[in-house]
């Protein structure tokens, strides 16, 4: 692989590992997260070692990790016999991120969500627009926006549960 | 809901710099192609050759004793 190569792997590295990693924990919790986040970065490198570069990476690298957790959930009904991705647990942290009290309270809270209602919030979190989100997860801006506002309303539900002001 | 708590959300989850330097770690290993290979060509009267070797070395080692 060339250097040119080497340092744009870097550059999509720095850019995007915070929001993938992101993703995967609030979808599933902190060792999936490790491991996806991984095999995100190893299809990044493995792109760019076949000298393909997408015009808009944040997408190309969201596309991926949307596939990812789509094989992830599959393995999961098979192997532990959850149901769907609305009744996914999320693996608390164990640890292994320290975090302050507000943020262990918003975890907590989110931990209370079902697993889509955790991604859109995640998505939307990282930026992307409704019409972005429908892309990614193949439904119409107007479902998105239909479901992100119920899943706006979980989350203020949840975080008031959990003492957490939000206005 | 003001998007500002979900982007607190978002960094409530986000990696340690520790976790960020240990999974670059692990795509780096796996990044490193193989540097060293090793190539056994086997002529097919080897197993001659080889006892005629062994042979050999033996009556050395005798003489030296």
């Amino acid at each position: 692989m060339s250097a040119q190569a080497e340092r744009d792997f870097d550059a999509v590295y720095n850019d995007l590992f915070r929001d993938v990693y992101a993703y995967f924990h609030m979808c599933f919790g902190e060792q999936a997260a490790e491991d996806l986040t991984q095999e995100v970065f190893l299809r990044v490198w493995k792109a760019l070692a076949a000298e393909k570069t997408p015009e808009n990476w944040r997408a190309w690298v969201f596309r991926c990790a949307v596939n990812l957790k789509n094989d992830y959930l599959r393995r999961k009904y098979t192997q532990s016999g959850v149901q769907s991705f609305e009744t996914m647990p999320m693996e608390l942290s164990s640890g292994g991120t320290p975090a302050d009290g507000e943020a262990l309270a918003i975890q907590s809270a989110l931990a209370r969500l079902s697993g889509a209602d955790r991604e859109l919030l995640a998505l939307k979190g990282m930026g992307f627009k409704s019409a972005e989100i429908g892309e990614l997860l193949s439904l119409s801006g107007s479902a998105v926006r239909t479901r992100l506002q119920k899943a706006k309303r979980n989350f203020e539900i949840s975080l008031e549960t959990e003492g957490v002001q939000y206005a | 809901m003001h998007d500002q708590m979900l982007k607190k959300a978002v960094s409530a989850f986000a990696p340690t710099n520790a976790i960020m330097s240990r999974v670059r770690a692990r795509i780096s290993k796996m990044q490193k192609p193989i540097s060293k290979a090793t190539i056994v060509f086997l002529h097919r009267d080897a197993e001659k050759i080889m006892t005629a070797v062994f042979a050999k070395y033996e009556k050395t080692m005798q003489k030296i004793a």
